[in-house]
């Protein structure tokens, strides 16, 4: 849990295969935990789809093709911000040698691109062989 | 829930009607319905109609850019028809909006191709 503390007690954590298919699980599990927090519908779309966003990326570009593996989606609040963190045990990417994807000239930038739009803040994490981790906030208001 | 498609051919052109989300894991199955109907047409003019998907992510916007390619190559055209603010949202971030004949419903699509 990176850039929010005394949040641990809000702490929701599901692991999901890398298989498409579970990509409405994780659309599920951001509409039932918003619908807690003060967001309008609007609201928890927008998350809905930058967190789905963020598992499409890891889905198609974390793993070798056919091989196994498990996204890991964490969420939690405080009184100020809440947090969608969607880890994978992928490849990951050597951050440092501008290898993020921050480009919008294909479909993995498009995605990025609207995680980048519909949350307020987003960091990314990855390192090669450990997997990548990208953290994105929206502001509780008061 | 799959997606599931309304196909009704017209005088001039192919209206299909898409319900369901559309995300990595369905957009296989947009791809190969609207494959098979351009396939079948000597000109692709096709009008899709989006009012009952409920959800469509960036592999969903990649796959209507292929179609759009793939209706100019066989002399014809995709516009998409929807109302939703959402989906106009993702539209507008991502810039599609410049890219795509876009309409509110299928009639006013309809009359740009009579």
């Amino acid at each position: 849990m990176t850039g929010i503390t005394g949040a641990q007690q809000s702490l929701v954590e599901i692991r999901v295969p890398n298989q498409p298919e579970f990509l409405r699980v994780v659309r599920l599990l951001v509409s039932g935990y918003m619908s807690r927090l003060p967001f309008n519908i609007e609201e928890v779309e927008n998350v809905k789809v930058a967190v789905s966003e963020a598992c499409n990326n890891a889905m198609q570009y974390a793993f070798a093709p056919d091989e196994q593996g498990s996204l890991t989606i964490r969420c939690w609040h405080d009184r100020d911000r809440l947090a969608f963190e969607v880890s994978d045990t992928g490849k990951g990417f050597d951050a440092s040698d501008g290898a993020a994807p921050d480009s919008a000239d294909d479909e993995r930038g498009l995605g990025f691109l609207l995680i980048q739009t519909l949350m307020d803040d987003v960091q990314v994490s990855a390192q090669p062989g450990t997997g990548t981790t990208v953290t994105m906030f929206k502001s509780l208001k008061g | 829930m799959d997606l599931s498609f309304d196909i009704s051919k017209k005088d001039n052109h192919i209206v299909m009607a898409v319900t369901g989300e559309i995300d990595l894991y369905s957009v296989k199955q947009l791809k190969e319905s609207v494959t098979q109907v351009i396939e079948q047409e000597r000109e692709a003019r096709i009008i899709m109609d989006l009012n009952n998907v409920k959800y469509i992510d960036s592999t969903g916007l990649g796959i209507l850019i292929g179609i759009k390619r793939r209706c100019a190559e066989k002399a014809g055209e995709l516009s998409l028809v929807f109302d939703s603010e959402r989906i106009a949202n993702l539209f507008n971030i991502t810039g599609l909006h410049n890219v795509f004949a876009i309409y509110k419903t299928v009639d006013e699509a309809a009359a740009k191709f009579q």
